[in-house]
């Protein structure tokens, strides 16, 4: 039975030659992570950690694989050549192009800023006098005319929106815990989170109009890092082992494993196609870490992205102008200093 | 001159130099005022760096690339784009940086350059169904709004895109260096009820603008050149006829009647008479008849587009303490406003009623010549006239007082009863409405 699993396997696996792939160059020093497409896959924004005093969001101009050299985006008053240290992660896109993260100068408070490439230093999205404390996780809905994100000033993590079109900010989701990972579906009508609570994280998702909450899936450990995919929600599990994270696509109650032992990514949820019927993901297994997976979220496919480099990871995928893109962080080599940023266009391949 | 005239000149001197002096550097202001905006950037208050950034403008001096940056950096939390471009720009052209000019560059791309034209009376709201993402685009719009709502037109950056509605014009904004002009009519919609969606929306404006007392308090100076004489008494009764030795005098180079053939009557004994003269003050020097000045009377703007203007009705007393004359004028006149200036003109009437010194060198009523000399220069002329003329006033606010603008103001007054033109000069404090402007 194994067996012939694992010969379905291989044949469901398109046997694809190594790609070739451009890579995205940054002025600095630290790994790539978590690559984040804009919505017309024009531009690819990522954090360079050097796992010492800062974390730099880059942004890159990218037409076809050919990426510009990326320009890092700096916080008010960390433009100058003696600012101090910055941390600036999780980019979320908005349709107008504009990229919403996390910054925090010099280990003061984590803030929402919002930069539009092409322009000088990033600005403050959403004043402390309306949400003070932390404020993290910015997700943004299709239509771009709402975002939410979790704000501590309880001492837990709360959800809240802010109305594009009145700016208004309100509390979409306040309890005793901490809520996180919120994302839109499609409609805007429902927000999907996670729940940390007795040491376990959990999967919910929220009806808008109504407050009502609904439970998506759960287990042991944790079941994090939602993402909506194709009639269902994909995401990270490591009920089956606390050491070692599986991909996992539940759709009414339902959840399967569509690939186990996955390299988990540093912050990113499951890499969604845009057309959310495909996830891309790496492997903790050295053997397997040359090459970048793309699975069909019904299991039915799988697509397997062979590249040149070690300890590939960190994936994404976006379609621009009908190209279909990979971005992806991987060792140059085995004895490589830092996590490099690459695009290799998988068009019909999937 | 008197040290009464000396003092008085000297205030008209430095009235006169005071706006010269408002147009120099004032150097250690600028200095304060620096100090004061980093400090208050330093809080994020960009409100309070706005205006004294303003103030700082105000000092007339060259400002540094800090300022302007701050300057920038406080139009832009305000929504002020164009504002914030202009003063970006000021600052790269002190220090070129990359940075900067990215900023310019991008601003150049996201934002157009748009003048609405709109009825300062029937103020048009500025819509926009969709508001853009980013805060800042977000602010430029707001800010535009209140602008409109404030003066009913607007110039300066806005978000491209749109569509933007005001009245029953709809747009689009492009970016580029070109002004795109809408020009806004006065409109059939109704009345505004705020908020941003569809439909024409329109604030009117009362008839009146401002309204509210002027008064005044000042001096200067006043004076009248004697008429042009000699002016015979041709209704003078017979026993008023001037005869024998005293028709005329033998000095006179045409004697009889001082030589003038019209002055020459035949009384009722069918003897040559001449008329005598009416009786009329010599003239009234100017630099030597300080008054005091009291003005009140009230003020009502009609307008709201800048400058604004509106009318003035007063009532003038003047003193003169030279002469022991005294003068009441009332005066309507049109007032234009612009900025911190007022500026009044207009026709007055008046009555000059008092008692002068010295008679005109031309009063001839029989009197020997010792006797007319005594009269010319010392005799006590009371006398009596009214008549129509015209005042104008040129002032600027110095300081805000309870709602009113507190004005230095230059002034100028003229007036003429059928004989003679009274004129006068002067310099007076007073208060007239504060104008509440949009001060975005």
């Amino acid at each position: 039975m194994m067996i012939r699993r694992l010969l379905s396997v291989s044949l469901l696996v398109g046997l694809v030659g190594t790609a070739s792939a451009g890579e995205v160059r940054f002025t600095g020093e630290g790994h790539a992570y978590n690559p984040v497409w804009s919505l017309d896959g024009k531009h690819l924004a990522f954090e360079v950690n050097n796992y010492g005093d800062r974390s730099d969001l880059h942004i890159s101009v990218v037409n076809g694989e050919i990426a510009k050299d990326a320009s890092k985006v700096n916080l008010p008053g960390g433009g100058g050549p003696f600012g101090g240290s910055q941390v600036v992660v999780n980019p979320a896109w908005h349709p107008q192009g504009i990229v919403v993260f996390e910054g925090s100068n010099t280990g003061g408070q984590f803030r929402l800023y919002y930069y539009q490439p092409g322009g000088g230093a990033a600005s403050e999205m959403i004043s402390t006098t309306d949400v003070p404390g932390d404020i993290t996780f910015p997700a943004i809905n299709h239509k771009g005319t709402s975002m939410i994100f979790v704000a501590d000033q309880t001492g837990n993590g709360d959800l809240y929106t802010r109305d594009t079109n009145t700016g208004k900010v309100s509390v979409a989701m306040q309890t005793d815990v901490a809520e996180m990972f919120p994302q839109f579906d499609a409609g805007g009508s429902k927000i999907l989170f996670t729940r940390k609570q007795n040491n376990t994280e959990d999967i919910f998702e929220l009806a808008l109009a109504t407050g009502a909450e609904s439970p998506v899936t759960g287990g042991n450990n944790d079941q994090t890092r939602p993402n909506y995919a194709a009639g269902g929600v994909v995401y990270f599990d490591n009920s089956r082992d606390s050491q070692s994270w599986d991909v996992k696509y539940v759709s009414g109650g339902n959840a399967k494993v569509l690939a186990k032992s996955v390299r988990l990514p540093l912050r990113a949820r499951p890499a969604i196609s845009p057309d959310g019927n495909w996830v891309a993901y790496g492997f903790e297994d050295p053997t397997k870490s040359d090459s970048i997976m793309i699975s069909k979220v019904d299991g039915s496919k799988n697509v397997e992205i062979k590249t040149p480099y070690n300890a590939c990871g960190e994936p994404a995928i976006t379609v621009q102008n009908g190209k279909t893109l990979l971005a992806y962080t991987a060792l140059p080599s085995s004895g490589a200093d830092y996590r490099r940023l690459f695009v290799v266009d998988i068009t019909g391949k999937l | 001159m008197s040290t009464t005239s000396r003092v008085l000149t000297a205030a008209i001197a430095l009235a006169w130099l005071a706006p010269r002096a408002a147009f120099a550097c004032d150097e250690a202001e600028r200095l304060r005022l620096a100090d004061e905006i980093a400090n208050l950037a330093q809080k994020n208050a960009w409100s309070g760096v706005e205006r004294k950034y303003g103030e700082l403008l105000r000092t007339k001096c060259t400002l540094e690339f800090e300022q302007y940056s701050l300057g920038a950096e406080s139009a832009k939390n305000l929504g002020k784009t164009y504002e914030m471009y202009e003063r970006l720009d000021a600052a790269q052209k002190i220090d070129p940086q990359e940075e900067l000019a990215s900023t310019l560059s991008q601003l150049n791309e996201n934002y157009g350059r748009v003048e609405v034209r709109g009825d300062a009376r029937r103020r048009a709201a500025l819509l926009r169904e969709q508001m853009p993402f980013a805060p800042d685009q977000r602010k430029s719009i707001e800010y535009a709004q209140s602008v409109m709502e404030g003066t009913g037109s607007f110039k300066g950056m806005l978000p491209i895109g749109g569509p933007y509605k005001v009245a029953d014009k709809e747009f689009s904004v492009e970016a580029g260096p070109e002004w795109q002009e809408v020009v806004v009519g006065k409109g059939k919609g109704p009345k505004t009820t705020g908020g941003t969606g569809g439909g024409d929306d329109f604030s009117d404006q009362g008839l009146i603008n401002w309204v509210g007392p002027i008064a005044f308090i000042g001096t200067g100076f006043f004076g009248s050149g004697s008429p042009k004489g000699p002016i015979y008494r041709t209704d003078a009764p017979d026993e008023d006829l001037l005869r024998g030795p005293v028709v005329g005098r033998p000095s006179d180079p045409d004697y009889p009647c001082n030589g003038n053939p019209d002055a020459l009557v035949t009384d009722a004994n069918g003897q040559d008479a001449c008329l005598p003269t009416i009786r009329q003050p010599k003239d009234i020097a100017m630099f030597n008849t300080p008054n005091i000045d009291i003005t009140a009377g009230g003020e009502v703007g009609l307008t709201y587009r800048a400058p604004e203007m509106g009318v003035a009705a007063t009532v003038n007393y003047r003193r003169m303490f030279g002469s022991r004359l005294n003068q009441i004028t009332v005066w309507g006149a049109g007032v234009v406003r612009p900025g911190a200036f007022r500026f009044a003109a207009g026709p007055t009437w008046g009555v000059v009623a008092g008692t002068a010194t010295g008679f005109a060198d031309w009063v001839d009523e029989g009197q020997s010549d010792v006797f007319r000399e005594q009269q010319q220069s010392q005799a006590e002329a009371p006398g009596f006239g009214m008549g129509g003329g015209f005042a104008g006033s040129a002032g600027y606010g110095v300081l805000e007082i309870a709602g009113f603008q507190g004005l230095v103001e230059l002034h100028g007054h003229w007036q003429r009863d059928n004989l003679r033109n009274y004129s006068g000069i002067g310099i007076r404090f007073g208060i007239v409405p504060k104008i509440e402007r949009f001060e975005g």
